[in-house]
């Protein structure tokens, strides 16, 4: 099954791969429309964040299902909102999909970083502009059960029932490899990451991420 | 920020250090260039088809000769400058003289007492013991001629000698009294195995004779085909054979107490007599040589392509020499890795290269490791080399690896340790974490396998379910690669000794000259394509079962069938 689908599920065609780029562009365009954006600084830093992220994406590719993103998601999304977080997920797995190879999977592994940039903007990761280190942990685990199930998705329609019980049961030490690694980050990374986008983030910014928490939470 | 320029300082300050050291320790080996030779004695138009032997300061070598006109058979005992002591000829003994001597220390026993002494069997049935110092011979016994006479090695057992006739066995005292005579069956090269004061001989027709202590005889047929080497003893009460048989051959474990034969591996055709290295048995043919773990059940490791169909030599305990039987001649020279993998390690050419069937010996005198050589051209030289030998660069590469990831570990455990009791407990958890997954990262092959091997029913893999009557028989129980393409079909079988699927494919395809295109996921290795086709991809099955795994993380069976199905 890992031979026949790839790692997520079958390549696409030419045409259906470009509606896909082009409906998930427009998402996180549409993610992105807010007043705040048009700020030189904000639309440089969200970018750099971007790029940093998928540059990091892809010279982990390597390493056994080790994933920064899942990590920067919960972080982004606490930090500037869901929108944002959302917008994030799609952009970063787009660059970083256009390396490491697009297909069909692509959706998927979309819904599954926005899921846990939604997430993260709901869980009080932030409290008192500080990090909640325990938090961030629990959800890192979590988040990456729930990112590969989503992710597993992608190959439904061409397996049947047993054989996809199969490849989630198989795909068990690779979810914990992925919470591993997105403990060990956030214990390496978190607060640092959280502190750089801090640094650049306005009192306006704070406001629209708690009412983009707050719209996307009801 | 700071920290965080500390700690990757620390880390690059820490790769900088270990990078040079690992990349210095792989250019550092070179066996060939560094031996020297010491002399070279050409015995002229006779034969060496076994080893020199070293006792104490003397060289010990027999030749061999079809015809007087060539040379008269010879046992010659030499010092270390090449000098030769004394030679022996036995003139009578113009068939081929391929029974290893044996030396023997002074003693007594309950049936007497023996002087120091060499054990020569010669071709005539002739078997004599010589005094080390001169030559001379202290007593001698005549054995079965029937066209030859001794070929294979004699055998000690306590006091006794046991020596391999033409067509059975006689056991004699240390002191040359003999003890019993028995008659089995026609030998060749044959050499009895003593345990538990009974005895156990291969034949020319596949049996293997068993005379207990009250000489009474039976047999165990183990084949149609040859025995031609001494039986090794695994696990106290089993036996293993290697079967010659017309074009292939087999290996075989008997239980000597149930009488239970099992077949461990089919292997290559012309085998070289095995050598048991610790766990290990060593094996050769025209084809291979073969690595078997004997810990529990004997089974195949891997194999390494070389033609060897002598006498396989441990030399300093570790290097495994096999003498090349082809024109170009030359010796191998193998070693297994800290991961139980068979491997060669270098090739011993010398211009007088020849066809050969004798094996090395190796001493370490003066602080130099000097190693002897002969081959069937008769030429018998001293090689010698200050040089400490190491594991090839790969092996080397893979020991520090395991080496830097040991170290790391221990970094951070250390660190662990030391911030938990500065009551430091978030940076303690960073370390601690880190270690885990590196830990993971390091053995996440192992826990896919196990994993997969936990989830999956093995019980409904059976290679029986999908073997093809149109598949050779000498395929049966090896592991077989078949390649589905949407055009064709390409079968190949016969292999032995590989882990998993990848490394099985990987073997298949070098030898049908098929391209293989595979590719790295952080789900493990993808094939892109198979022959330069890729089609809509490939799926893999063992024994008829779907692979859910990365073929890299697939373990398989001594006698899978692996199928590639292109989609």
């Amino acid at each position: 099954m890992f031979q026949s689908y790839g790692v997520h599920g079958p390549v696409l065609g030419p045409v259906a791969g470009l509606v896909i780029d082009i409906v998930l562009l427009g998402l996180a365009f549409w993610m992105l429309a807010s007043p705040d954006m048009k700020k030189v600084s904000n639309i440089l830093t969200f970018v750099t964040l971007i790029f940093g992220i998928s540059l990091a994406r892809i010279l982990m590719s390597p390493l056994p299902n080790i994933q920064p993103v899942t990590v920067a998601c919960l972080i982004i999304g606490a930090q500037l909102g869901a929108r944002r977080g959302v917008a994030f997920a799609v952009l970063v797995t787009m660059i970083s999909n256009f390396i490491l190879g697009d297909g069909i999977w692509t959706v998927y592994q979309v819904i599954g970083w926005s899921t846990v940039a939604i997430i993260g903007a709901q869980s009080k990761l932030i409290i008192d502009s500080k990090l909640q280190l325990g938090r961030l942990y629990v959800l890192g685990i979590v988040s990456a059960f729930l990112f590969d199930l989503i992710a597993s998705l992608s190959v439904i329609g061409t397996v049947n029932a047993g054989e996809f019980i199969g490849y989630l049961i198989n795909g068990i030490p690779y979810d914990v490899v992925h919470a591993l690694g997105n403990v060990t980050m956030a214990a390496w990374f978190g607060i640092w990451f959280s502190n750089v986008i801090t640094q650049y983030q306005s009192m306006e910014e704070i406001e629209q991420t708690v009412v983009d928490g707050y719209v996307i939470g009801s | 920020m700071n920290k965080m320029r500390i700690i990757a300082t620390f880390f690059a300050v820490l790769l900088f250090l270990l990078a040079p050291i690992s990349a210095a320790e792989s250019n550092d080996n070179n066996w060939t260039s560094d031996l020297t030779q010491q002399w070279n004695i050409d015995f002229e138009a006779v034969y060496v088809s076994t080893k020199p032997i070293i006792v104490d300061q003397s060289i010990y070598v027999r030749t061999s000769s079809s015809t007087i006109d060539n040379g008269v058979p010879t046992i010659y005992s030499l010092d270390f400058s090449g000098n030769q002591q004394w030679g022996v000829t036995n003139p009578n003994s113009t068939k081929q003289d391929m029974s290893p001597i044996l030396s023997v220390s002074a003693g007594n026993g309950e049936c007497g007492n023996w002087p120091d002494m060499l054990l020569i069997g010669w071709s005539d049935g002739l078997f004599q013991a010589l005094n080390p110092t001169n030559g001379n011979v202290i007593w001698q016994h005549s054995t079965e001629f029937l066209n030859w006479g001794i070929t294979g090695k004699a055998t000690l057992d306590g006091d006794s000698i046991i020596i391999p006739t033409r067509t059975g066995i006689d056991k004699l005292c240390l002191d040359g009294v003999l003890e019993f005579s028995q008659k089995l069956g026609l030998g060749w090269r044959n050499s009895p195995t003593a345990l538990n004061g009974e005895y156990w001989i291969g034949d020319e027709s596949g049996t293997l004779w068993h005379v207990s202590a009250n000489q009474s005889v039976n047999s165990h047929s183990i084949g149609e085909g040859k025995i031609r080497h001494q039986p090794l003893i695994i696990d106290d009460d089993n036996l293993l054979i290697h079967l010659q048989l017309p074009s292939e051959s087999e290996l075989k474990l008997l239980d000597t107490t149930t009488g239970e034969l099992t077949t461990v591996t089919k292997l290559g055709p012309s085998p070289a007599m095995p050598e048991t290295m610790g766990q290990y048995v060593i094996t050769a043919d025209a084809s291979y040589v073969t690595l078997i773990d004997c810990l529990e059940n004997c089974q195949a490791i891997n194999q390494v392509p070389f033609t060897s169909n002598g006498e396989i030599s441990i030399i300093f305990d570790e290097y495994i020499v096999l003498p090349h039987n082809s024109q170009e001649g030359g010796y191998g020279v193998f070693a297994i890795s800290d991961e139980g993998e068979l491997y060669q390690l270098d090739t011993l050419n010398f211009e007088d290269d020849w066809y050969g069937t004798a094996g090395l010996s190796g001493i370490e005198r003066n602080g130099q490791k000097q190693i002897l050589v002969v081959n069937d051209n008769a030429n018998l030289k001293l090689l010698s080399t200050d040089y400490v030998l190491t594991l090839d660069s790969s092996n080397a590469d893979s020991n520090w690896t395991t080496i830097i990831a040991m170290l790391l570990a221990l970094i951070l455990i250390s660190t662990t340790s030391i911030q938990l009791l500065r009551e430091r407990f978030q940076s303690a958890f960073k370390f601690f974490i880190l270690f885990i997954t590196i830990l993971v990262y390091f053995s996440l092959g192992d826990i896919i396998s196990a994993w997969a091997d936990i989830v999956e029913d093995s019980d409904n893999s059976d290679p029986d379910d999908v073997w093809s009557e149109s598949w050779p028989d000498k395929w049966l129980g090896t592991q077989v690669v078949i390649f589905e393409f949407n055009d064709g079909l390409t079968e190949t079988g016969g292999y032995v000794g590989h882990e998993d699927v990848l490394e099985l494919t990987k073997q298949a395809t070098s030898e049908q000259g098929i391209d293989l295109e595979i590719s790295d996921t952080s789900f493990g290795k993808y094939v892109v394509s198979i022959d330069g086709k890729s089609g809509d991809g490939w799926e893999y099955y063992v024994n008829g079962q779907a692979g859910t795994i990365s073929a890299d993380y697939q373990s398989i069976d001594s006698n899978a069938v692996v199928v590639w199905k292109q989609l």
